[in-house]
């Protein structure tokens, strides 16, 4: 190609001409595309933590961009990156808790983990599934930061748009960045590269109106185009994405079903497919995974699978629990009890960080396991342990946009308690007695556990899970969120029947030296009724799959009356999960918080002091759901963007006057009586007769094209109206009765031959041909 | 003609392809997130660059550059859209050694045509061309390029120095000639009579003159004038100095009213009538090469080196340097006054 596009060197900015203007829009661009990454990096660091820290590293790194630029060659640019590309790395590194050693020792396994965490994030996992991912976003913002603006400093735009390009790929590819930001990001590089082109070239201002129409295609395009095959196609359109947003997905798919991701939805339906028969000693809950990460409008699964080698350590002491599994239709997931030490019966299992037992593949109905979990054992409860650092820090991670409010109610609620369990159960109980529990809601905008606690009445599991975890970890106490099957039908002594309306969500707390403790803030009794009626109502459909053989004869009859006392408000019955007898409470006295079951009690909490607070600005979530599932202010963006399109379009191909120009050839309302009746009632004539005959030839006069076309024609009006018109223009014969006639028989002749507004169709009458 | 392949992306534009196959590919298999919106506009692009470039008809371009010049000194290359092609592009165009050109390969739009400035560096006859322009969607994608064979020719003289008119009256001194008084090219002002050409008439002092008819240039007649045989001869480094000195020797005794002939390796050259005779001889000394005359003139130059300072004049017995008779300016403006002076003040009583 030899030639250079632009000048590599920098100027002043000067804001003069055309050129500089075009200079302006190319550096616009560059800081869309640069603000889709930046703004993908920014929510993780307010998620994660360090949000400040990255705002002003990336600021660093761009009036460093414009510092080295206005001296510097790019081969100085390109060493400064390399060495901002290395240090970055090294400090994640050690963030990670790499040490020098295993640079030594074991280099492979970094480049190993790096490319793995590579395939990860191309394969669609979110960022935030990596382990470091704040440390990581600030480290990682910086230097391509500084390339791609050095770049745009000194006009090199299409390098500066593959370097901001490539850094928001990479969001792009982990799923992460969402349509809307994904398409702005695009458009930037568009522009970039546009008006860079244009700068380069000192081209004419027409051009932008070209670039204008582009990019409307091009938005239009990816919006209702789909190139790549798959549900979301349809980019913010799609309503076939059945795993997550909108559309009522089942209560199953969201919360066992969603993978390193859950996404919290609005309503949900609740699916009477069967899915286990356990058969287990204890009714506990039979855990498929757990989230660590709290995003604000849902949860992120950290960490990796491992193959299952062999049985996994689990509490030192405590009860163990064996559970026999029939799975009933396809599934992955193996539910077992928290803490699952060892399974057989199957083939290739993996298992989570957390101790999760997850199939290789699909397996088939009829396909049995053993699994065997060991309970916590509560006389191991240390009230004056201490937690290990990385776990707390791990598991009281809040996202900085959360409003304080959460900590603040948490904080009155809490008064008095001493230690993780009495703050659980105090919170346990709160939740159960202060909301309702309904799968019919709508998903809140804004922080869900602040919504939950604060604008909603009821919700589900989820909700309930969600709120109970933020509230915990805004009084410092580690926990997280389990998802699951729990409360089967019983169909005999130690056996239940698990359906997909049973699937559930939960909360794990960590308690010093016992370990992972099972807490349900859902209150219980409301939702067996509804999940009778579900099951009923299938069975008189006939519904497939709905029962086992075992279970079909018999009622659904949820019995929440699990300790046997006739009292059918009993909450979850966590305490078997906890390794207790049914009246043990975990700790307990004539003097602590802790309710009794179904009393009504007091909370000495007013939510309207809260209410009253102002949440602080929020971040609105990515998917805010307006109009077709969009935000409405993006519905307006891509709005202004196709109507610019148009009207750039409309410009260019001079519609204006087109337009103009076919209504005075269709119509002429009135005469005027001056020649300008004659010269227009002439050309929609010859209008009429470059269709009906031919065009006249450009040198042909009017006159000779007339006789030629009465040569063949007896069209009188015709006639009439080319002898009135050459009076007019060559021995003046111009009045008003003239003028009428010749615009009378001149709209005659275009009537017989115009259809309204359409093409002209060959003349009905006197061709005589 | 078109000189580019079937598909005529460019190396940007196989790199989107390439990038939008690895997001089809990696959408294909890992599902589609929001790669639409990176796949479409890419698509776009391409689909427009390749569709606009197809169907543009061959761009017209003019060339407009000036017959000759001196050397050092610059003149401006103008090529010329004369058709309306509403794309971007890039000119090449070729210049031949001895001239500097810069900007003559440049991204333009194409409409707009291009400027560059070409730096005459030796003296010779030179040529500009052949052309290629090629034209370019706005991403730079794809683009198709078109040769334009057109050559323009350019004549570059020598450099004229200012002689000294102590050294120049030396050298007619020694040469037994007589020179005219210092003046340019015309005599003398004086008023229009009717028998002279209407283009001798001096237009700047008739214009300060409203009230006198015109003012006319009076040129020193033919028989009036005196010759010399100038000659040179140079080594193969020197014929550069050579004709610098022959050049700047001939502009001066010319314009002190003598007639030059001039005998140099490549041939002679006879005074004819007329101020034609410094054009004549500034084209002959364009391309004149090394080597030496078959007679030697009243005046001869010898040139051995690149350096005019060094070369050495033989007239009859005695030598000197170039160097001796090189001087200052004088001013133009001081010699136009003073001739202006001699127009006679009021209108002439007649």
């Amino acid at each position: 190609m030899g030639v250079a596009n632009t000048v590599d060197r920098f100027e002043w900015f000067t804001l003069e001409d055309e050129v500089d203007y075009y200079r302006v829009g190319a550096l616009v661009g560059l800081a869309m595309v640069s603000a889709a990454s930046v703004r993908m990096l920014y929510e993780i660091t307010v998620i994660l933590g360090g949000s400040t820290r990255l705002l002003i590293g990336v600021t660093a790194a761009i009036i460093a961009a414009w510092l080295v630029a206005k001296r510097f060659p790019l081969r100085t640019a390109l060493y400064i990156f390399s060495g901002l590309v290395f240090i970055s790395y090294l400090w994640y590194f050690f963030a990670v808790g790499g040490d020098l050693r295993m640079i030594v020792t074991t280099p492979y396994l970094i480049i190993a983990h790096t490319l793995d965490d590579t395939i990860t994030i191309l394969t669609g996992m979110s960022v935030l599934t990596i382990g470091e991912t704040d440390v990581w976003a600030r480290s990682f913002a910086p230097a391509p930061i500084f390339l791609a603006w050095y770049l745009g400093f000194r006009r090199r735009y299409a390098l500066a748009s593959m370097v901001a390009g490539g850094m928001m790929l990479v969001f792009v590819f982990s799923g992460d960045l969402g349509w809307w930001w994904t398409l702005f990001g695009s458009t930037g590089i568009v522009l970039t590269l546009g008006f860079g082109a244009f700068e380069a070239r000192r081209a004419s201002v027409k051009h932008v109106e070209w670039l204008v129409i582009i990019i409307a295609v091009m938005a239009t395009t990816a919006l209702l185009v789909p190139f790549i095959p798959g549900g979301g196609a349809m980019g913010p359109l799609s309503f076939i994405d059945d795993d997550t947003e909108g559309n009522h997905s089942t209560i199953e798919s969201n919360v066992v079903g969603s993978g390193s991701e859950l996404r919290i939805v609005g309503e949900v339906d609740l699916s009477p497919t069967v899915r286990y028969t356990i058969e287990s000693s204890d009714d506990v809950y039979w855990r498929t995974g757990i989230y660590d990460r709290y995003t604000g409008s849902g949860w992120v699964r950290t960490g990796d699978l491992e193959p299952y080698t062999g049985p996994q350590d689990g509490p030192e002491s405590g009860q163990t629990v064996i559970q026999d599994v029939r799975i009933e239709s396809p599934i992955d997931r193996l539910p077992a009890a928290s803490r699952p030490t060892s399974i057989s019966g199957m083939g290739d299992i993996s298992v989570s960080e957390h101790g999760s037992f997850v199939a290789d593949e699909q397996l088939e109905p009829g396909t049995t396991y053993r699994v065997a979990s060991v309970l916590p054992d509560p006389a191991d409860i240390d009230e004056d342990g201490d937690y290990p650092t990385a776990l707390y820090e791990h598991y009281t991670q809040l996202p900085e946009d959360m409003p304080s409010r959460v900590h603040d109610v948490t904080a009155e609620l809490t008064e008095g308690a001493d230690g993780p369990v009495e703050k659980a159960q105090i919170i346990e109980a709160w939740l159960q007695h202060e909301k309702d529990y309904s799968w019919n809601v709508s998903r809140p905008s804004g922080d869900v556990a602040d919504a939950f606690i604060f604008e909603m009445d009821a919700g589900y599991c989820t909700y309930f899970a969600t709120a109970m975890v933020a509230m915990l970890r805004s009084a410092d106490v580690p926990a997280r969120m389990a998802v699951g099957y729990a409360n089967g039908q019983q169909v005999d002594d130690d056996r239940y029947v698990v359906r997909g309306m049973n699937s559930h969500a939960w909360v794990e707390v960590y308690v010093p030296d016992a370990g992972w403790m099972t807490f349900d803030p859902t209150p219980p009794a409301e939702w067996s009724g509804e999940r009778t009626d579900i099951l009923e109502q299938a069975r008189e459909d006939g519904v497939e799959n709905v029962d086992t053989d075992e279970s079909a004869d018999l009622p659904f009859d949820y019995e929440p009356d699990l300790n046997g006392d006739g009292d059918e408000n009993d909450t979850i019955n966590d305490t078997d999960q906890n390794g207790l007898d049914d009246d043990d409470q975990l700790i307990g006295g004539p003097d602590d918080p802790i309710p009794e079951p179904g009393a009504v009690h007091d909370f000495g909490i007013d939510l309207d002091e809260f209410r009253a607070q102002d949440t602080g600005g929020q971040l609105p979530g990515d998917d805010d759901e307006g109009v077709w599932g969009l935000p409405d202010r993006d519905v307006l963006g891509l709005l202004a963007i196709v109507l610019s399109g148009l009207i750039a379009g409309a410009h260019r191909v001079n519609a204006h006057d087109r337009m103009r120009r076919q209504l005075r050839l269709r119509w002429h309302r009135r005469a005027s009586g001056s020649i300008d009746d004659f010269n227009r009632s002439l050309e929609r004539v010859e209008w009429v007769l470059a269709s009906k005959y031919r065009p006249r030839r450009p040198h042909e006069t009017q006159r000779k094209y007339h006789r030629l076309y009465s040569m063949s024609h007896d069209d009188a009006r015709v006639d009439r109206v080319f002898e009135l018109c050459e009076q007019a223009r060559f021995a003046g014969e111009i009045d008003s009765q003239r003028a009428e006639e010749v615009v009378k028989l001149t709209n005659e002749i275009v009537a017989d031959t115009v259809v309204f507004g359409g093409r002209l169709l060959p003349s009905r009458s006197n061709t005589a041909s | 003609m078109v000189t580019n392949t079937n598909v005529p992306l460019t190396r940007r534009g196989w790199f989107v392809v390439g990038t939008i196959l690895v997001v089809f590919i990696l959408g294909l298999l890992f599902g589609p997130r929001s790669l639409n919106a990176v796949f479409a506009p890419a698509f776009i692009a391409l689909v427009v660059a390749l569709w606009q470039v197809r169907r543009v008809d061959r761009p017209g371009m003019q060339r407009h550059i000036p017959e000759d010049g001196t050397v050092g000194e610059q003149v401006t290359v103008e090529i010329e859209s004369t058709s309306e092609t509403d794309h971007l592009g890039r000119i090449a165009d070729q210049v031949s050694d001895g001239l500097m050109a810069k900007g003559n390969e440049a991204a333009i739009d194409i409409d707009r045509g291009h400027i560059y400035e070409l730096t005459l560096r030796q003296r010779g006859r030179h040529h500009v061309g052949p052309m290629s322009v090629s034209v370019t969607d706005i991403f730079g994608l794809a683009e198709r390029t078109f040769e334009y064979r057109a050559i323009d020719e350019l004549l570059v003289y020598p450099r004229t120095y200012d002689i000294g008119s102590e050294g120049l009256e030396r050298l007619a001194r020694l040469a037994g000639i007589r020179l005219h008084r210092e003046r340019h090219e015309f005599d003398r002002l004086r008023e229009y009579r009717p028998e002279d050409s209407l283009r001798d008439i001096h237009w700047k002092t008739s214009a300060k003159r409203p009230d006198v008819d015109f003012i006319v240039k009076e040129f020193v007649r033919e028989t009036d004038r005196g010759t010399l045989l100038l000659s040179g001869e140079s080594s193969d480094e020197g014929d550069d100095a050579l004709a610098d000195i022959l050049a700047s020797l001939s502009t001066a005794l010319l314009r002190r009213g003598i007639n030059v002939s001039l005998e140099t390796a490549d041939g002679s050259i006879e005074p004819t009538a007329g101020v034609d005779d410094l054009t004549r001889i500034l084209i002959a000394l364009a391309t004149l090469g090394p080597g030496k005359p078959s007679r030697h003139g009243d005046v001869h130059v010898i040139a051995n080196g690149p350096d005019v300072r060094a070369a050495t004049i033989e007239i009859g017995d005695e030598q000197l340097s170039f160097a001796s008779l090189m001087g200052g300016d004088r001013s133009t403006a001081a010699e136009e006054e003073a001739a202006l002076a001699q127009v006679p003040a009021q209108g002439v009583a007649d």
